[in-house]
């Protein structure tokens, strides 16, 4: 089904927001991981390496200013979508620490941010059904 | 908590995408309202009455004054 007009600016707003952040996020990595390569000892090296946090950050403000412009139903959606992740992830992270007691392997931090993505969308397709 | 939003809707042939743009929400907003599956806030409650006229306990149906009644 067709959506409102401004329903519709707000979306298209946000994926150029979000799309303009994660294409500087490509740039910086690159230019980043090329860096450090060229200069393996630097006294840079540790701001070289976080540098690509700064257009996730834009990425950040992004989904900000989207939930800002949301109307009411989309936020409450949003919020029940983030504590789906949120619960879901804290669960994740618990259990599986409990797994590498029992000699499971050791994941990386990158893991625990994946699954909360991945919750966060999953989330997400259960309260818009919920409110269809 | 139960509306007669859809039947206001249609006796001015409007259509949802209409409705929503009168009351600056989405499509998906409005739907979600006629089909019981979300109570608006007061002041969508409030706009929503002043857009069809109406005070807001003849558009929305209090089912626990009922219950208690």
């Amino acid at each position: 089904m067709t959506e409102t007009v401004a329903y519709r600016r707000t979306k298209r707003r946000y994926v150029k927001e979000f799309g303009a952040a994660m294409l500087g996020y490509g740039v910086v990595l690159v230019a980043s991981l090329m860096w450090l390569e060229a200069h393996p000892e630097s006294a840079w090296r540790v701001p070289v390496s976080v540098a690509p946090v700064v257009p996730i950050g834009l990425a950040l403000w992004a989904a900000v200013r989207l939930f800002r412009r949301l109307d009411e139903l989309h936020r409450r959606i949003q919020v029940e979508a983030l504590a789906f992740a949120f619960t879901g992830s804290a669960l994740f992270v618990i259990t599986y620490g409990f797994l590498e007691g029992a000699g499971f392997p050791k994941l990386t931090m990158w893991w625990a941010w994946t699954v909360m993505g991945v919750l966060w969308g999953v989330g997400h397709c259960i309260a818009r059904w919920r409110y269809r | 908590m139960r509306n007669r939003l859809r039947v206001l809707r249609a006796e001015r042939g409007w259509s949802q995408v209409e409705l929503a743009e009168r009351l600056g929400v989405s499509r998906q907003t409005v739907n979600a309202l006629e089909n019981d599956r979300y109570d608006p806030s007061l002041p969508l409650a409030f706009r929503i009455g002043r857009l069809f006229g109406l005070p807001i306990e003849e558009i929305f149906l209090d089912g626990g004054a009922q219950e208690e009644g």
